[in-house]
């Protein structure tokens, strides 16, 4: 039975001054107790297509030139959604159509407790209900989303949870009012890949329960996988394959389809590689890496927070070595202390045999040019306000690479070859870049020193698949073309598949295994390493090909 | 988030830089363009002075000699504001970097304050009458006088005991806006003095910045002990009375133009060294800042190449804020009567319009109407600063789409 349509919907944004095409004629259907998702690249339209749906886009901002949106009742009387009034979508929302956002740490209100937000979405749609069922109905709706002890978590603030459970009292809250349709925008993106494990898990027994119909929108093919019965695949705008979920990944028809899928890391072609066997670049000994914690009037010291906790690894020359782990494990600290971006507690650096451990900042700043790093935000990785060529020649002046600037810019010019950048993007300000863009660009940066090791914290985790598999490519390259020793910190499985030579997972600021990336994927040692990989959303059920 | 990896072939283009960007955003609103517009009146006006508003002609022939008297007796400010507009105009010209053009200026003005005061010496007796009995004599062949043929310190004592006069009360003289108590032309002081409210709010302004965004740079970057240091530092300034120490130094050192600016400077540092340590402390966990500290570069670049350009934003707006206070403050001072004696100030001339038994319209509305408007041009400019180095103004101007 159809729950949702949406036949031929265009919707146009505006910048003030001129339209823009989000959403170029789509159609799709949600039937009740079906799930339909919505994938596509950021730009594509998907979020905008939700959001048409629930008359949610920015007023005077937005136009419908064609299109119409019908929310059908359980007696088959269709209810016309695109233009309707305030007070008719008033109605809808929350109590006809439910929603959950992509960012559980904003998406609560962090001056009402819990109890209140649930309990202003039941009076809004049901001001007849007496309190103490109200109070009853709150708690039966955080128990069904499985958050621990929810008699007690009523009256607690949305700080005291962890994004999992935010992410939790989000799908109750969208979920308390019994909606038809539950719209849930990349709702476990920013989550850990147990914890998403977990969430989808809870929304397909929800979905089935409660027999709702659940428009998913995602970028993840994984979670495709995973959750959906009907796919929709959104490029620019348009969509451009729709189908069942089994026919659509396994045998996808339009060719931009079939460039995401082949675009996915797990996917990628690997070449042979030998065992790196050079000399050890970097080498950690028991590095620890400990914040005080301070508590009281006078700030005393009362508790050591132990970010990185005795972890011992080493990276050769031509090697990827990928550190794994979830989010708040200690990951990118452990990497910026090794690069004496922070001071460690104890333990111990060699970089190329050389304790850096306690060298002197003055004294290491020339010992920098060995040792690179690339960060995780597209957003702030270039200083907006420098041009490209300021950036990468300011750094070959310092360390006195080159003769003159003539010199250094040509340097600086073939390396922008090199990352795959046109040659004016050296006259060019860093927001004039797209996201990959500036990650090559960081690369850049980073060789301008000609460093032996560098450091990569999650660079790619912002970035589409497409755009990924690219960056994944250069860095492979440069790896193999000049024996440089990568360090690559990530939390996708996928990438590590790809890229990694070998692969360490830590958990709570210890190292929790490590070995050959092959070897750990298909047979992992330890407990957590397996808990890690059986919640890696996939396409396919194996794990490594072959 | 496309990549575009279609190489462009046209030719080299260099981007606009970010201050240009902001220049060109803060040109295009109106009530920036009416505060520019009424500054840069001000500014001519304020280095034009003694050839707009003069006793002494600009061109004289007397018994076939030609002379220049206005040119005669330019005094050393006078020059110095001449030098400073025309280096001005031509660096504005020559291009460059931005930084290296201010400070090419400043020296350049540092030069003619010397030089100025070095070489020029105009006559130290000014007798404002002979110009008006030589013309009545009929000595005089030829004659070229300012627009308002009166200075600020020309008070009339051939014509009597003028004293306080409405504008166009007497046929003979014109004063299109009336005399002040000692018989001045009103409109020849209030152009004199608009080189007192321009100098005071940029000079006053500038020591607070400089200071202002050193300590709170330092605070900033380093933190820890550097900050709680510098906190207490800023919390003993923002416990000081700025009027009151204003009235304490004049009582005891005397009336000084520049000590009053140099007070105003040092005690209104602390809300700017505030702005930046707030912006340094969080551009330093900035991952292009990480960067340029993991590339070795020395401490200076980081923090005055990668880390103030990019905390300047709010400082700007702040500045121009308080540009206008630092105005206000003098007018405050000067109408309760501890401002400068002899030379003309705005505030100074309404507190004359109400010293008088009666209530002299003129003295009130025509330098108030100047302070005020002075004042809200400043705020203009703030406002669309603040408007024009907003990402989220310019972004919603751009449009959101996902």
């Amino acid at each position: 039975m159809k729950l949702v349509e949406i036949e031929d919907l265009v919707t146009e944004l505006s910048d003030g001054q001129s339209w823009m095409r989000a959403v170029d004629g789509v159609s799709l259907a949600v039937q009740r107790g079906e799930t339909v998702c919505l994938v596509g690249e950021s730009g594509s339209g998907k979020s905008v297509t939700a959001l048409s749906l629930m008359g949610l886009l920015p007023e005077a901002r937005h136009r419908h030139p064609r299109g119409r949106i019908r929310l059908f009742g359980e007696e088959g009387v269709a209810l016309d959604l695109l233009g309707a009034g305030e007070e008719v979508l008033a109605q809808v929302r929350g109590r006809r159509i439910g929603m959950i956002f992509q960012e559980p740490m904003t998406s609560l209100n962090p001056v009402l407790t819990i109890g209140e937000q649930l309990d202003e979405a039941l009076q809004l749609h049901h001001p007849g209900m007496p309190d103490d069922e109200r109070a009853a109905r709150i708690v039966a709706a955080l128990e069904e989303v499985r958050l621990p002890d929810p008699q007690g978590r009523v009256r607690e603030y949305p700080h005291r949870l962890s994004g999992g459970q935010r992410q939790r009292v989000m799908i109750a809250m969208a979920l308390i009012c019994e909606p038809e349709l539950l719209i849930a925008d990349e709702p476990t993106t920013a989550l850990d890949v147990t914890v998403q494990a977990g969430i989808l898990a809870l929304l397909r027994e929800l979905q089935q329960r409660r027999g709702m119909g659940v428009l998913f929108i995602t970028h993840d093919f994984g979670v495709v996988a995973q959750i959906a019965d009907t796919v929709g695949v959104m490029r620019r705008g348009v969509l451009v394959e729709s189908g069942r979920a089994d026919d659509v990944l396994r045998r996808p028809q339009h060719e931009y389809t079939r460039s995401l899928i082949a675009a996915l890391p797990e996917r990628l072609v690997r070449s042979r590689r030998e065992r790196p066997a050079g000399q050890p670049l970097v080498e950690v000994r028991d590095l620890r890496v400990h914040f005080p914690v301070r508590r009281g009037f006078l700030r005393r010291v009362v508790d050591q927070f132990r970010a990185v906790d005795g972890v011992s690894l080493s990276v050769r020359e031509g090697e990827v070595l990928a550190l794994v782990g979830e989010s708040g494990c200690g990951k990118t600290t452990l990497g910026r202390a090794l690069l004496r971006l922070l001071e460690p507690t104890a333990g111990e650096i060699r970089l190329e045999g050389r304790d850096i451990t306690r060298v002197p900042q003055r004294a290491l700043r020339t010992l920098r040019r060995r040792m690179q790093v690339v960060f995780q935000d597209p957003g702030s990785s270039l200083n907006p306000r420098l041009p490209i060529a300021t950036t990468l020649l300011e750094p070959m002046r310092v360390h006195g690479i080159g003769v003159d600037d003539d010199e250094r810019q040509a340097r600086a010019l073939a390396l922008l070859e090199r990352v795959e950048m046109p040659a004016d993007s050296l006259w060019r300000y860093p927001h004039e870049f797209s996201g990959g863009q500036r990650q090559r660009l960081a690369i850049a940066r980073a060789l301008v020193l000609e460093p032996r090791f560098l450091l990569c914290d999650e660079i790619t985790s912002a970035l589409d698949v497409s755009v990924q598999a690219g960056i994944l490519r250069l860095l492979r390259r440069l790896v193999d073309e000049d024996g440089l020793g990568l360090l690559f910190i990530t939390h996708n499985m996928g990438v590590v598949e790809f890229l990694a030579d070998r692969m360490a997972v830590m958990h709570d600021g210890r190292l929790v295994e490590d070995g050959i990336t092959a070897e750990v994927l298909r047979a992992p040692r330890e407990d957590y390493t397996r808990r890690l990989l059986a919640a890696v959303p996939r396409l396919d059920g194996a794990l490594v090909e072959g | 988030m496309t990549e575009a990896t279609e190489i462009d072939t046209r030719p080299v283009q260099r981007s606009r830089p970010w201050s240009r960007q902001v220049l060109a955003a803060l040109v295009r609103r109106t009530g920036a363009r009416l505060g520019l517009a009424w500054i840069g009146v001000l500014v001519l006006v304020a280095t034009f002075a003694p050839f707009i508003a003069n006793t002494h002609p600009l061109y004289l022939v007397v018994d076939g000699h030609a002379s220049s008297p206005a040119l005669a007796h330019l005094e050393p400010v006078d020059w110095i504001w001449l030098t400073g507009f025309f280096l001005a105009v031509a660096l504005a010209c020559v291009p460059g970097r931005l930084w290296l053009r201010v400070l090419a200026w400043l020296c350049g003005i540092a030069v003619a304050t010397g030089l100025a005061y070095a070489l020029v010496a105009p006559p130290v007796l000014v007798v404002y009458e002979q110009y008006r009995e030589l013309e009545a004599s009929g000595a005089v062949e030829r004659i070229v006088r300012a627009p308002i043929p009166y200075s600020a310190k020309d008070y009339l004592r051939d014509y009597g005991d003028t004293g306080i006069e409405a504008p166009l009360a007497v046929a003979e003289r014109r004063h299109w806006l009336g005399t002040e108590e000692n018989g001045a032309d009103v409109a020849a002081r209030m152009i004199h003095a608009a080189r007192i409210a321009l100098g005071i709010g940029f000079i006053a302004t500038g020591i607070a910045l400089v200071i202002g965004t050193l300590i709170g740079g330092l605070m900033g970057y380093f933190s820890g002990v550097v900050d709680i240091i510098g906190m207490r530092l800023v919390e003993i300034f923002e416990a000081i009375p700025t009027l009151f120490l204003l009235l304490t130094f004049v009582a005891f050192f005397g009336r000084s133009i520049y000590m009053m600016m140099i007070i105003i400077g040092i005690t209104s540092w602390s809300g700017y060294a505030r702005y930046v340590r707030a912006e340094f402390l969080k551009l330093r966990e900035q991952e292009f800042v990480q960067a340029a500290v993991a590339c070795g570069l020395p401490l200076p670049s980081i923090l005055f190449r990668h880390m103030l350009p990019n905390g300047l934003a709010p400082l700007l707006v702040a500045a121009s804020f308080g540009v206008a206070s630092a105005i206000l403050a003098e007018a405050t001072l000067s109408f309760l009567g501890l401002g400068l004696v002899d030379d003309p100030s705005w505030g100074q001339m309404l507190n004359q319009a109400v010293q008088s038994s009666t209530f002299n319209w003129w003295l009130a509305v025509f330098p108030g109407g100047a302070i005020f408007l002075t004042v809200f041009a400043y705020n203009l400019i703030g406002e669309a600063l603040r408007d024009a180095v907003d990402p989220h103004t310019q972004r919603t101007m751009q449009g959101a789409g996902r």
